[in-house]
């Protein structure tokens, strides 16, 4: 499903964000990516979101090499993949409702559709009762699960996750990621990039280091360092 | 092609958004119309001194006086002569009777006109209006070729009067000029503000895969919304605020200005209406459209 193939990627001030890299992630896979701040997790994403351009190499989503598409094209890929962040991103002029309504206008879907669709997803997420809800009246953890909602409502078979739970209190985040192992299971694709090491150490997902740019680690049912030796390591 | 829904959720968008942020939508619009003003105001001035200008030219006539003896053909014939000479607007002849009483009415009981009566000796004249001052000498130049008429005209006062008015003509044009550019980029850069400040919305939009087009449409609709009302407004105020001013000059100043009239409002709106309506609604499209071009390379 996400295949790079020696990806590199220089900024102009010559700090190296990604250093020849190979990475492939199937289909339905639940990857954690770890690693120091600078370490080049954001770096993959934005790679993965088509922010930023490799230097060198191929990324491969969905069977299409995502570096040869034009600008035009972009917002096409993305509505391929789900995205939340660590500050929520959602539009603070819009309720609840009207910003996950939004991701499904963008991609022309009747009035009918979102009206039907709309409240299932908030039901899915717990937040029914908020719809009507604008941003800035939200809690931490609600304004995360909208975001949510907002990156799988058209269905996405891919989601990126930068941080989410970097602004929550722990119980909060338990609660994002137990959301995030539903959608997981409904067969999405989940691609996280964290810090946080209990949540990683609990779950036993793939887990995926970058230090310096380069992929040092790459392990299925992995956790943080204390307890590599339980895990298998695919490098 | 985008669907109709879409375009109906877009306009829309446009809509809700003007209201969703209405305190920069206001501090454009007030830009905007304080611009339009100072415009419609420079326009308004110059446009008048121009118009109060011509009527003074009128009363730089030019009189020629027929010599004594000249016969009723000849002075027909004179008449349609001097009509005929370039720029000259307008003749009005008048004879030896109607100087006299034309002079008789400025000096009422006085028992010296009883002798004039029996002998008058003022001659008979053509009163001539060229269409613009400066061309006064060229016309005056013609009247002297015809030997039936002597002819005289305030000769310094034009001279000055011209040189006046070609200074007044470049100083309101050029600070109209000044005016209007500090005007469009002072709204051209609150409208960039205004998308400044919503750069984090488009970066959201962007990356949960808007096209430009989506994302642009209702940037575009509020620019020219607000463009358009501004417009209106500022019209308004200058309509409602030209009359009052004028009604106010024309009867305060009515001694000085014998009987001088300004501009009437009607003739000053033909213009006005649809430059406002241009550079508001066209302000807000373009000032919107280059501010939200930057934000959208995410």
């Amino acid at each position: 499903m996400i295949y790079l193939q020696h990806v590199s990627k220089t900024y102009s001030n010559g700090a190296i964000g990604l250093n020849s890299t190979n990475l492939s992630i199937e289909k339905g896979e639940f990857v954690f990516i770890t690693g120091n701040s600078g370490s080049g997790k954001s770096t993959l994403l934005r790679l993965l979101l088509k922010e930023i351009e490799p230097s060198h190499g191929k990324i491969i989503i969905n069977n299409r090499d995502i570096t040869k598409l034009k600008r035009k094209q972009i917002p096409y890929l993305r509505r391929d993949i789900g995205v939340v962040f660590q500050d929520f991103r959602l539009l603070p002029t819009k309720t609840v409702y009207e910003n996950v309504a939004f991701a499904m206008q963008i991609v022309g879907a009747t009035n009918r559709e979102i009206r039907k669709n709309v409240p299932i997803i908030l039901g899915l997420v717990g937040l029914a009762r908020k719809a009507r809800c604008y941003p800035e009246e939200l809690s931490g953890g609600e304004q995360q699960r909208t975001a949510l909602a907002r990156a799988i409502i058209n269905n996405s078979p891919i989601l990126i996750a930068d941080e989410p739970t970097g602004n929550l209190d722990p119980a909060t985040s338990w609660e994002i990621m137990n959301c995030l192992q539903d959608i997981n299971k409904r067969g999405v694709t989940i691609v996280m990039a964290t810090h946080e090491r209990e949540i990683v150490n609990t779950l036993k997902k793939r887990v995926i280091e970058i230090t310096n740019g380069s992929v040092t680690k790459d392990m299925h049912e992995g956790g943080y360092d204390d307890e590599m030796e339980y895990s298998q390591v695919f490098v | 092609m985008m669907k109709w829904n879409t375009l109906k959720y877009l306009f829309k968008e446009g809509i809700v958004g003007l209201w969703k942020n209405r305190v920069m939508a206001l501090a454009s619009a007030g830009t905007i119309i304080l611009c339009l003003l100072i415009l419609g105001m420079s326009y308004s001035l110059g446009t008048n001194i121009d118009y109060i200008l011509k009527q003074i030219e009128t009363k730089f006539g030019i009189t020629s006086y027929v010599k004594e003896g000249t016969n009723e053909n000849k002075i027909l014939e004179l008449r349609a002569k001097i009509a005929g000479v370039p720029h000259v607007q307008e003749v009005r002849y008048i004879s030896k009777e109607a100087a006299l009483s034309s002079f008789k009415e400025g000096m009422k009981d006085n028992a010296i006109f009883e002798d004039f009566t029996k002998d008058n000796p003022l001659p008979a004249s053509f009163e001539i209006i060229v269409d613009s001052v400066e061309f006064q000498d060229q016309v005056v130049k013609e009247l002297g070729k015809m030997p039936e008429l002597e002819t005289r005209y305030l000769e310094k006062e034009t001279d000055i009067f011209i040189k006046i008015n070609d200074t007044i003509n470049y100083i309101s044009w050029a600070i109209s000029g000044a005016l209007i550019i500090v005007g469009l980029l002072l709204m051209t850069n609150t409208i960039k503000l205004t998308v400044y400040i919503r750069r984090k919305e488009i970066n959201i939009m962007k990356y949960i895969g808007a096209t430009d087009q989506f994302i642009r449409l209702p940037f575009l609709i509020e620019g020219v919304v607000i463009g358009t009302i501004s417009a209106l407004t500022a019209i308004i105020i200058i309509v409602v605020s030209y009359s009052w001013l004028s009604n106010i000059l024309v009867t305060e100043l009515i001694g000085l200005l014998n009987g001088v009239t300004f501009r009437p409002i009607g003739d000053i709106m033909q213009r006005l209406i649809p430059v406002c309506m241009i550079i508001g609604s066209g302000i807000g499209f373009i000032g919107s459209g280059t501010a939200i071009r930057k934000h959208l390379k995410v």
